[in-house]
């Protein structure tokens, strides 16, 4: 039998059915013509709520950018404000939380080139050029260049303290973007040079390991901030690594500033923050319930147990003779 | 105003006597501190005795944070036996084989918490292999628990070689107060070789070639 005669067959079985059946088979025809209209009408809305849900995510996205140059703006700007310039030693402690704000904030190619002009500005801008008519031999040429020299060290800081900053998510990327055929290929290696310094000199020696390790807590700052140095340390590129900084007036200023990554300094840390953890932590409750502070302590000792694999794991992670010359 | 003089006297003078060492004032300056050029043991009244150490050697202790070098204090070193002091790679070993009495004067020039002078010693003690325990242990745990080193005052250290072959050390903290014990025959060259053995960090090489000169 053919599909027309089953057709066929099909419609005479309705027609000859009824007339009431056909009645509400007509009615339900017109409500389901309806549902449709209403269906469509629905998919007409939520087409617009689709394009409106698409705009409106358009404009979070520009909003949320809007917001993020902002942030860099007002961090950029607080760094330059002499104010926070005015103390540098023992640590540039005015611009650091602007520091860390920008760091945050910035793309890697911006991040990029942030520290590229302002590594060309530290090197290139003598002070002749900046004041032509004043001569740097009378007393208020010395003062003006004092001045100079004084901003072109806080510019060195606040870039130093931007690369120390820079979340490991956006140095992974400039590593992979930049080490082998990148346009910045030199910034990327000074980058990573000034952030050596930055955790190594300043958050580490000069604060954390600057007092005893008596903390877990302390312990795993010193872990943090010494795995960073650690994994530049590790870089198969590591004898590139350098900053190199010519733009003082004072040749023995630069060259005392000028660094080539020293690798056995990672390792160096690890043994003296070992050492020192071993010395110093103590397990600690002010809990007055006995079982309580047992548990306490018992849980103190765990995680301290697990720090100290932490550091053992680093430490033989390097070669004995690192550094053995 | 000779009433506010005499009793200004009066104050310097007792705790001059009350002090490990009495200073003579000398001609020179290092970062404002004066360079005394000798130094009276005091005996335990605080009286000057007459053992007399003669400077050695002077310097500026720095520490270099982000590029710059923070001046921290300015160190003068005392010894009897200023003619038997090498000023080259032997002074360390020179200076405890041939001195009875052997003073470190350390003059702040910025606010240095006891904790942190603590750790520094240690830092420089293990930079010349030496395991932190017994008598150096004590010595650290004194400096520790000392007051914390403020700007403008002066911290002591002096040692003496004993009747028994041993050292006894007294620290005195920037407010005067006094702690000492008896320690082994090596507890001097194990302390002094915090500025004259392997420096620990480029600060304390500066300071040492300091030391090596002669100020007077």
């Amino acid at each position: 039998m053919k599909l027309t005669q089953y057709l066929f067959l099909a419609a005479f079985a309705v027609t000859f059915s009824g007339c009431s059946k056909l009645d509400s088979l007509l009615d339900t025809g017109d409500r389901l013509k309806g549902m449709g209209d209403t269906t469509n009408k629905m998919k007409d809305n939520m087409e617009k709520m689709g394009n409106t849900t698409e705009q409106m995510k358009n404009g979070m996205d520009a909003t949320n950018e809007s917001i993020r140059i902002q942030k860099v703006a007002i961090a950029l700007s607080e760094m330059q404000k002499k104010e926070n310039r005015q103390y540098l030693s023992p640590i540039p402690g005015d611009m650091m939380p602007a520091g860390k704000v920008m760091a945050e904030s910035l793309t890697v190619d911006e991040a990029l080139l942030f520290l590229k002009d302002y590594i060309k500005k530290i090197n290139e801008e003598n002070f002749s050029n900046r004041y032509p008519t004043d001569d740097q031999s009378t007393p208020d040429g010395q003062k003006l260049l004092a001045g100079f020299e004084h901003e072109k060290l806080a510019d060195l800081m606040m870039i130093t303290i931007v690369a120390g900053f820079l979340p490991d998510k956006t140095l992974n990327e400039m590593i992979s973007q930049e080490s082998e055929q990148g346009a910045y290929r030199d910034i990327l290696y000074q980058t990573l040079m000034l952030r050596v310094i930055f955790n190594n000199d300043l958050m580490l020696n000069a604060s954390v390991l600057n007092e005893k390790l008596l903390t877990v807590g302390k312990i795993n700052k010193a872990i943090e901030y010494n795995q960073k140095v650690d994994l530049i340390a590790k870089l198969p590129f590591h004898d590139q690594i350098a900053l190199s900084i010519t733009g003082f007036s004072n040749p023995d200023m630069n060259a005392a500033i000028s660094k080539r990554l020293d690798i056995s300094v990672a390792l160096k840390n690890w043994n003296k923050i070992y050492s020192a953890a071993s010395e110093d932590f103590k397990a600690t409750s002010f809990a007055n319930d006995d079982a309580v502070k047992q548990a306490v302590l018992a849980k103190q000792q765990a995680e301290f147990s697990k720090s100290m694999n932490t550091i053992q794991n680093f430490i033989q992670s390097w070669p004995t003779t690192t550094g053995a010359n | 105003m000779k009433k506010i003089l005499f009793t200004a006297c009066l104050a310097a003078s007792v705790f001059a006597q009350a002090s490990l060492l009495s200073f003579d004032q000398g001609t020179l300056n290092l970062e404002g501190v004066n360079l005394n050029k000798s130094a009276k043991v005091n005996d335990d009244r605080g009286v000057a005795t007459p053992m007399n150490l003669e400077l050695l050697g002077a310097g500026l202790r720095s520490k270099t944070v982000l590029f710059i070098a923070a001046k921290v204090y300015v160190a003068q070193l005392f010894s009897d036996n200023k003619a038997a002091f090498k000023r080259d790679g032997s002074a360390l070993t020179s200076l405890t084989a041939n001195s009875k009495f052997v003073a470190l004067k350390i003059s702040m020039l910025r606010n240095v918490s006891a904790s942190t002078l603590s750790v520094s010693f240690r830092d420089a003690l293990q930079a010349n292999n030496y395991v932190i325990e017994g008598e150096l242990t004590q010595l650290l745990t004194i400096v520790e628990q000392s007051a914390d080193a403020v700007q403008g005052k002066s911290l002591t250290m002096l040692m003496s070689k004993n009747s028994a072959g041993g050292t006894n050390i007294y620290f005195e903290d920037v407010t005067g107060t006094q702690k000492s014990f008896v320690g082994s025959p090596e507890l001097m060259t194990k302390v002094m070789s915090i500025w004259l053995g392997n420096p620990a960090d480029s600060g304390l090489q500066t300071l040492k070639d300091s030391l090596l000169k002669p100020v007077y």
